[in-house]
């Protein structure tokens, strides 16, 4: 942080940030170090067979615990069924190396888990949180017990296997422990070389995004449900490696092994050494394993003892939840904050420890909390709403339009209604975005705006049609919506706070090729030379906006305002050619809004359209070139700025209307909604509102 | 009855309120009024203990903060909140029940009849699911379920919201029964309905009372609206009128 | 088409044995009815406890075993008798809820329900732990007045009487429970708390009592299923994993909403376990509940029985 420190206020010129923090320091060296660690710790202080076979059960953990790392730690999803998917890498590995080499049965054990780890995260895609823990509970308990009953898997003995292969390098079986820490050495070297070139692509952070948010993530293009699949499966293949190997070393299996203990001993271990990084895993398996063996040494010494291990573990968790959040490589973290580029747990809290609550993230209201718009559905007719889509005629009294208009209108929503259980938020509301305008939206609060756009941009379900230059696109689809060049802003920015800045505007880069988990590993060179055009657009866009000294900072960091820009500058990076704003002058000063309506001229100057939700009429009469007024979910007025405000139908729209000893008012109220269609008011202080 | 003083409500960085004064005595109707985002749902929820403020907040000389939620509600300070929050898992009946909760042994409140009395509306629904009303029955049921429990007094928080014309004029028909037996605070957008209804009135404009004063002082339509879009039209108008 | 059709029903023939006849089936229909039953009362304790406080707490489980163990320690060690041992054990589960809500719910308030849940987790590891160092972890039996009575005679096949009483037992708590909820004012505002805490609290509604009293009576629910379910089995410290991992099924089946689902659920597990697999692939009948509950899941995550699909979601 004290590198972006020293340039904070003097603005980096573009191109000066070679590659954002993840991808750089030192992580093979790191690797390198930690293994040659490794073999001094194993030489020097390591003697004595059970202590030999304990470093191997480290390294064993450590592997398992890396891939649960995927599962929970990177993709936030809360599953017990680690151990479980070992136990299927260790029955499949055995039963396919039974006649054949050990590295067939790995391969076995690996697509086993790949397989069947894949068919339950499909199957039980719709499950969210407490169902998919449950879920994988089920999934355990299932496989534990084909593996006890399947007599051709497991040689008919419930589940107790022995005399499984050794492993074998061109011949040599590797039957003493040195042997196979060497080997365990490498493949925690292969794994964590593997895990370090997805933390250096695009792969950790759109998991990290999905996690956080997955409908923001959605409505950015990423590909949710493919990325918490891959990430679950990536985590069970390595829980399938870990069987395998525990299989063959050990030459003895046994169904108790599998089950729910060690289950949550994974989650323990991750949690306790911190669930930020791959080397909380490593830490966790080292304190597990050794604590393991410390209680059973004293449940020895004091019979009276059994069951405080499970004592220890439980404490330890719950201590570790409330004064360890970071876990054990979070100290160190702390530590070591000041380190520019260090690991991303390192700058921010961990996105667990926000999702706890245990530190207030800076946000102050969630999405869902603008969610409370509602109108009435007993007195709006959704046929007399439609204003004709084809009234631009008043609408550019403005020159500053770029002769584009022949190409058709950039957004098309046609009767587009919402409702949310009785209550009607949206009742058709029709309207057309041309081309290289800015269109405001105003509207009394709980008139339906925002639910408008969150209908356009497919995250609620609604009704109607929708085509965005001119292509169709399917309501509720916000991939879709995406592709065809829509982007948007939410009334509370929805940044992603576990992130850098950079890295926010990186999720939205239109150009998504290599981005996938096979990428960071097979086609590294193609996958940089990608990146490098998105750091350059991300770059270029959060310039744009006058954060490129923060790019480096995580979005946490941000003051509100800084948020909103950096929302901003995420939606500039994805090359849209519409974007829709969400209030977007919340919660900015009147300089900031200043500099807001500066961006957005010059997007519109660049040939984008803009549709502009906001409540501060001086920014929207000042920024728009037509405007269209909500009320009930209805449209009620569209016209240029300056004519709007002398329609008495928006000024009752916004000071309400006369009551029941005033029949002249009470008339021009259902007038309000009835004459919608009609494209001029009636004439101003036939209301008498003040009689 | 209720003493708001310099109060000043902050989410993060963004305040909200910032430093209001207000206070309702027995038997008056009040109206907090302004544009969205002006921190008028704010205020209410310090009122009833909802958020943490600064500045102070006394009910019957008591600090809010210091009685929560639950007591002060209990005590007869009772807030209708923004966007109705029904029980959607409650039929109607069972949601005035629960609302009878905060009466706490008063006599003088509603009786589950008067309120369907002042609703008839609600009397032919009461085994309906609160998640199958409409928007105007959620209304005139939050109402209900507040005068069950004997407010002492009331607080409305946009009870207009999102309402047609004439659902309007029915909800706010019913709080000028109501306001006759028990003090009201009420929030609205809808001022030219609110101001008909309440003894005095505030504006809210950023977190601050930029207008007050007895209902007939503001009827002008023209400062309010002014409030609500801002100074720049002020100065426009200002201007416009110098010009004729 | 009938081809397929044909391998379907070798396939089945090749896997499944009917044999048996009637008195087979009745007996079958009973045991599942009964492990129904307690997959059922498992789920009541953390229902309960979710509607309430949004929490689901895996201590259920644990909190059964405990229950058992209470009342063998009340019946065996203190040698009091049954009818006085039930209630007693009742109301120290009722106590010891309280505790845990005061210790891994109420330091934790304001915090994500998660951070909640993965504190019911820690708390689970540290009862089951308390319990092997009180009771050590040899598996013991629990006492019931009605182990060992003749069994009864049910078209023709005999049902031990411990089954029939967990079955009935079972159908008298839910409908208590049923009228509690829907009848009472302790359960209407627990219902309000549940859909909205904070109106319910701007409406007098005490959240803080509500949730000590919610935890307190779950886990006293718990003790009583560890009451029912020791008799039927040997006593030991997985007691009560296995009830919990058959409630959350059940819960999942009922979609989480409404009680008389959730009954329907377990009854289901309980069938599907000891019906399906007391005929087809018999080795792994303890494996059917899950599947059944995966495919729930994944064709319809709210719940077979929840009426609105926003209501079933946690």
């Amino acid at each position: 942080m004290a590198a972006s420190d020293s340039t904070t206020g003097r603005g980096r010129p573009v191109g000066t940030l070679k590659r954002p923090p993840v991808f750089r320091g030192q992580p093979y060296s790191a690797i390198v170090a930690f293994l040659v660690a490794l073999v001094v710790f194993r030489l020097v202080w390591v003697d004595g067979l059970a202590n030999e076979k304990q470093a191997n059960t480290w390294l064993l953990y450590s592997v398992l615990v890396i891939g649960f790392y995927f599962v929970f730690g990177v993709s936030g999803q809360f599953a017990f069924s680690q151990a479980a998917f070992a136990g299927l890498g260790a029955y499949t590995s055995q039963w396919a190396s039974k006649n054949h080499s050990f590295w067939l049965g790995l391969a076995a054990a690996l697509a086993s888990s790949a397989v069947i780890s894949m068919l339950f995260a499909l199957l039980v895609k719709r499950a969210a949180h407490f169902y998919f823990a449950i879920a994988t509970l089920g999934v355990s308990e299932i496989l534990i017990l084909v593996f006890e009953k399947w007599k051709s898997l497991n040689g008919g003995l419930g589940g107790e296997v022995t005399n499984i292969r050794d492993i074998s390098i061109f011949g040599r079986a590797l039957d003493s422990y040195g042997e196979q820490f060497a080997f365990l050495l490498v493949l925690l070297g292969i794994v964590m070389t593997l895990g370090a070139w997805l933390e250096r692509s695009p792969f950790v952070r759109e998991n990290i995004a999905n996690r956080d948010h997955e409908v923001v993530s959605k409505t950015l293009g990423i590909p949710s449900l493919q990325l918490r699949v891959t990430s679950f499966v990536l985590g069970s293949v390595l829980a399938g490696l870990t069987g395998a190997c525990w299989g063959a070393l050990n030459g003895f299996i046994e169904t108790l092994t599998w089950g729910v203990e060690l289950g949550l001993g994974v989650f323990l271990m991750l949690i306790l050494g911190g669930i930020g990084s791959r080397w909380g895993a490593i830490v966790g398996a080292w304190f597990y394993t050794y604590i393991v063996d410390f209680l059973d040494k004293a449940e020895k010494e004091f019979p009276s003892l059994i069951g405080g291990r499970q004592i220890v573990y439980g404490g330890v968790l719950v201590i570790v939840m409330i004064a360890l959040p970071d876990g054990i490589v979070g100290i160190w973290g702390r530590i070591r904050r000041p380190k520019a580029g260090a690991a991303r747990q390192a700058s921010t809290p961990n996105w667990l420890v926000t999702l706890l609550g245990l530190k207030r993230a800076s946000r102050p209201e969630p999405l869902a909390a603008a969610e409370t718009e509602a109108s009435d559905d007993t007195l709006t007719d959704p046929t007399s709403a439609g204003t004709a889509p084809s009234a631009p005629s008043a609408a550019d009294p403005t020159s500053a339009r770029a002769s584009t208009a022949g190409d058709g209108p950039a957004l098309v929503a046609d009767t587009i209604a919402v409702s949310f259980g009785g209550v009607k938020a949206v009742a058709g509301v029709s309207l057309t975005l041309h081309q290289n305008e800015i269109l405001g939206l105003i509207g009394p609060n709980g008139s339906g705006k925002s639910t408008f756009l969150n209908a356009v941009n497919g995250v609620v379900p609604a009704t109607g049609s929708l085509s965005i230059n001119g292509q169709p696109v399917r309501l509720g689809n916000s991939a879709g919506v995406r592709k065809a060049g829509l982007l948007r802003t939410y009334q509370t920015p929805q940044t992603f706070l576990h992130l850098s800045c950079i890295e926010n505007v990186l999720l939205s880069t239109a150009d998504r090729r290599y981005t996938g988990i096979a990428a960071a590993w097979f086609l590294r060179p193609l996958m940089l030379k990608h990146e490098k055009a998105r750091w350059a657009r991300a770059e270029a866009a959060l310039e744009r906006v006058g954060l490129l000294d923060k790019a480096e900072r995580s979005a946490a960091g941000l003051s509100y305002g800084q948020q909103r820009l950096l929302e901003v500058a995420r939606v500039i990076a994805a090359e849209p050619t519409i974007i829709l704003l969400d209030e977007p002058s919340a919660g900015l000063n009147a300089a900031e809004t200043q500099i807001l309506a500066r961006h957005l001229r010059s997007l519109r100057d660049e040939g984008i359209s803009l549709l502009v939700v906001d409540h501060k009429i001086d920014f929207i009469s000042d920024l728009c070139e037509r405007v269209a007024v909500l009320e009930l979910g209805t449209l009620v007025a569209e016209g240029d700025p300056v004519t709007i405000w002398d329609d008495e139908r928006v000024i009752n729209a916004y000071l309400g209307v006369a009551d029941d000893d005033d029949p002249v008012g009470m008339d021009d109220a259902s007038a309000t909604v009835a004459t919608a269609a009609t494209p001029r008011p009636a004439s101003p202080g036939s209301t008498g509102s003040e009689a | 009855m209720l003493e708001i003083e310099n109060l000043v409500v902050s989410y993060g960085a963004v305040e909200a309120v910032r430093g209001v004064d207000l206070s309702v005595s027995a038997g008056e109707v009040v109206g907090l009024l302004g544009p969205n985002g002006a921190g008028k749902t704010s205020t209410l929820r310090a009122a009833s203990g909802l958020v943490s403020y600064g500045g102070s907040v006394r009910f019957d000389g008591k600090e809010v903060s210091r009685l929560g939620v639950e007591k002060a509600a209990k005590a007869g300070l009772i807030h209708v909140p923004e966007g109705r929050h029904i029980f959607p898992t409650l039929t109607v009946h069972e949601n005035l029940q629960v609302g009878a909760t905060a009466r706490a042994g008063r006599a003088d409140g509603y009786s589950f009849e008067e309120v369907y009395a002042l609703f008839p509306a609600l009397a032919g629904m009461r085994d309906r699911g609160g998640w199958a009303l409409s928007g105007g029955e959620q209304q005139m049921l939050a109402v209900g379920r507040a005068l069950v429990a004997a407010p002492r007094l009331l607080m409305l928080d946009e009870p207009s919201l999102g309402l047609a014309p004439i659902l309007v004029k029915a909800v706010f028909g019913a709080l000028r029964k109501i306001a006759e037996r028990t003090p009201v605070l009420l929030v609205e957008q809808n001022t030219v309905m609110a101001l008909k209804l309440c003894h005095r009135a505030a504006v809210l404009s950023g977190g601050r009372i930029v207008l007050s004063g007895t209902a007939a002082d503001l009827s002008d339509r023209s400062a309010i609206l002014d409030s609500y879009l801002g100074q720049e039209r002020v100065h426009d108008a200002e201007v416009e009128h110098l010009k004729a | 088409m009938t081809a397929a059709l044909g391998s379907a029903v070798s396939t089945i023939a090749a896997v499944c044995e009917f044999t048996g006849g009637k008195r087979t089936f009745i007996s079958l229909l009973f045991s599942g009815l009964s492990i129904g039953s307690i997959a059922a009362l498992a789920a009541l304790g953390f229902l309960l406890m979710q509607k309430a406080t949004g929490v689901i707490s895996f201590a259920q489980g644990d909190m059964i075993t405990l229950g058992a163990y209470i009342a063998i320690w009340w019946m065996r060690d203190q040698d009091v008798y049954w009818l006085l041992a039930y209630p007693l054990t009742l109301v120290m589960m009722f106590v010891i809820g309280i505790g845990l809500e005061r210790v891994a719910y109420a330091p934790l308030k304001g915090r994500s329900i998660h951070v909640v849940v993965i504190a019911t987790l820690g708390a689970a590891l540290v009862i089951r732990a308390i319990i092997a160092l009180w009771q050590d972890t040899t598996p013991t039996s629990l006492y019931s007045p009605l182990k060992g009575r003749d069994p009864v005679k049910i078209g023709g096949a005999a049902i031990p009487p411990v089954k029939i009483a967990v079955f009935v037992v079972t159908l008298i708590v839910v409908f208590i429970m049923i009228m509690v909820f829907n009848k009472t004012q302790f359960g209407r505002q627990v219902r309000a708390i549940a859909s909205d805490r904070p109106t319910a609290r701007l409406h007098g509604v005490a959240a803080t009592k509500m949730s000590m009293i919610a935890f307190g009576l779950s886990t006293a629910l718990a003790g009583l299923a560890g009451i029912l379910i020791g008799p039927t089995q040997s006593v030991d410290l997985t007691l009560g994993f296995g009830a919990m991992l058959a409630g959350f099924s059940a819960a999942i089946l009922g979609g989480f909403g409404s009680l008389g689902g959730v009954v329907i659920g377990g009854f289901m597990i309980g069938l599907s376990e000891q019906i399906v697999g007391g005929y087809c692939l018999r080795e792994y009948k303890s494996a059917f509940p899950y599947i059944l509950m995966l495919i729930v899941i994944a064709v319809r995550p709210q719940g077979l029985f929840s009426r609105g699909a926003a209501h079933g979601r946690l």
